[in-house]
């Protein structure tokens, strides 16, 4: 799907709830997060066979949603929970959501569960400086098409810094010619993009002790000084 | 409406007999996909969902009695073993376009088809 329809405004669905006909629209990336959290635990409580805690998170999705659910009749309220998460069900998978961890690698001590979330969420305020509430007001694949590009940018970033050292580069004794190392992209990013890597000049690479002003490299202070 | 000898009043389900009556139809659903030309046409005949797929599921409804009994018990509201043991066959078909008129029952299904989530549970 093309990115401007991912990003359209006027993403709604027309329900009929007891009575009455309600236009709820599309969620955005806050209340979409939570909708897929109470979807999960309803699809494994429905899988276990488990009606009490099946039911209470579909109402919790109903609820989320902006659905009334008192003295409606479940049949009409299942009909709507579909259809709800059918508009709210993600349009796009993105690359980078594709790759998978080692499912052998021990996860941090500071890890815990949706971390991933906040991760994004984190992401994007550093890159382009939102606040959280303007970025649970994305769309959500807007959201993930941000994150991607703010990931992709990032290593962009380093292929450059590392463009201006010398330590970026590769002498090839046989054909004497020195060769551009990048640093190592994830799976999901190799590729050829259509892109020639721009190489610095020799004489545009700067010499001497390179000076990281930024306080949060690593604790070489006696080098510096 | 009358079932198996005393009058049954309709009302609004409960979401966790809404489940049950969810996983119920799961299966059938997936039976049904190859039985949806048959439908369609009686749907076009003027027949509400429900009944068109009683009908066009009779050659493969070996199984389906007690899931149905169980399906139109938690719709009217009583016990299946009453029902079965009180209802005859006809009753339960009968009551059928009713049932699915009064909860909406067609609309439950369509959305299950177009969405496909049902696939997920």
């Amino acid at each position: 799907m093309h990115f401007l329809d991912l990003i359209r405004d006027d993403q709604q669905v027309e329900l009929t709830i007891g009575e009455t006909t309600v236009t709820l629209p599309r969620a955005r990336l806050g209340i979409h997060l939570q909708l897929a959290r109470a979807a999960d635990r309803a699809s494994v409580a429905l899988r276990d066979g488990n009606h009490e805690e099946a039911s209470r998170h579909i109402l919790d999705y109903l609820g989320l949603a902006g659905v009334q659910t008192r003295g409606v009749d479940a049949v009409c309220l299942l009909s709507a929970f579909i259809r709800l998460q059918q508009l709210n069900q993600l349009r796009e998978v993105f690359p980078f959501m594709l790759e998978r961890g080692d499912p052998s690698e021990e996860r941090p001590p500071y890890s815990y569960d949706g971390r991933v979330f906040a991760l994004w969420i984190h992401r994007l305020a550093v890159t382009y400086g939102w606040s959280r509430e303007d970025i649970l007001g994305l769309w959500p694949e807007e959201a993930m098409a941000y994150v991607q590009e703010a990931i992709v940018y990032q290593y962009d970033e380093a292929d450059r810094e590392r463009s201006l050292s010398e330590a970026g580069y590769s002498y090839d004794k046989t054909t004497g010619a020195s060769r551009f190392v990048p640093v190592t992209r994830p799976g999901w990013m190799v590729g050829d993009d259509g892109r020639t890597p721009t190489k610095t000049p020799k004489r545009m690479v700067p010499l001497g002790v390179v000076v990281d002003i930024s306080g949060m490299g690593p604790a070489d202070e006696e080098k510096v000084h | 409406m009358q079932v198996g000898g005393r009058s049954v009043e309709l009302r609004p389900l409960p979401m966790e007999d809404g489940t049950r009556l969810l996983l119920l139809l799961l299966p059938y659903l997936m039976l049904v996909d190859r039985h949806l030309p048959a439908i369609r046409e009686s749907l076009e005949q003027g027949d509400r969902l429900v009944m068109a797929t009683v009908r066009a599921m009779t050659q493969d409804a070996g199984s389906m009695p007690g899931d149905i009994t169980k399906l139109v018990a938690l719709l009217l509201g009583v016990r299946p073993e009453w029902l079965a043991q009180a209802a005859t066959a006809e009753e339960i078909v009968r009551a059928l376009p009713t049932l699915d008129r009064y909860h909406r029952l067609s609309e439950l299904v369509v959305s299950l088809y177009q969405s496909g989530v049902y696939r997920r549970w």
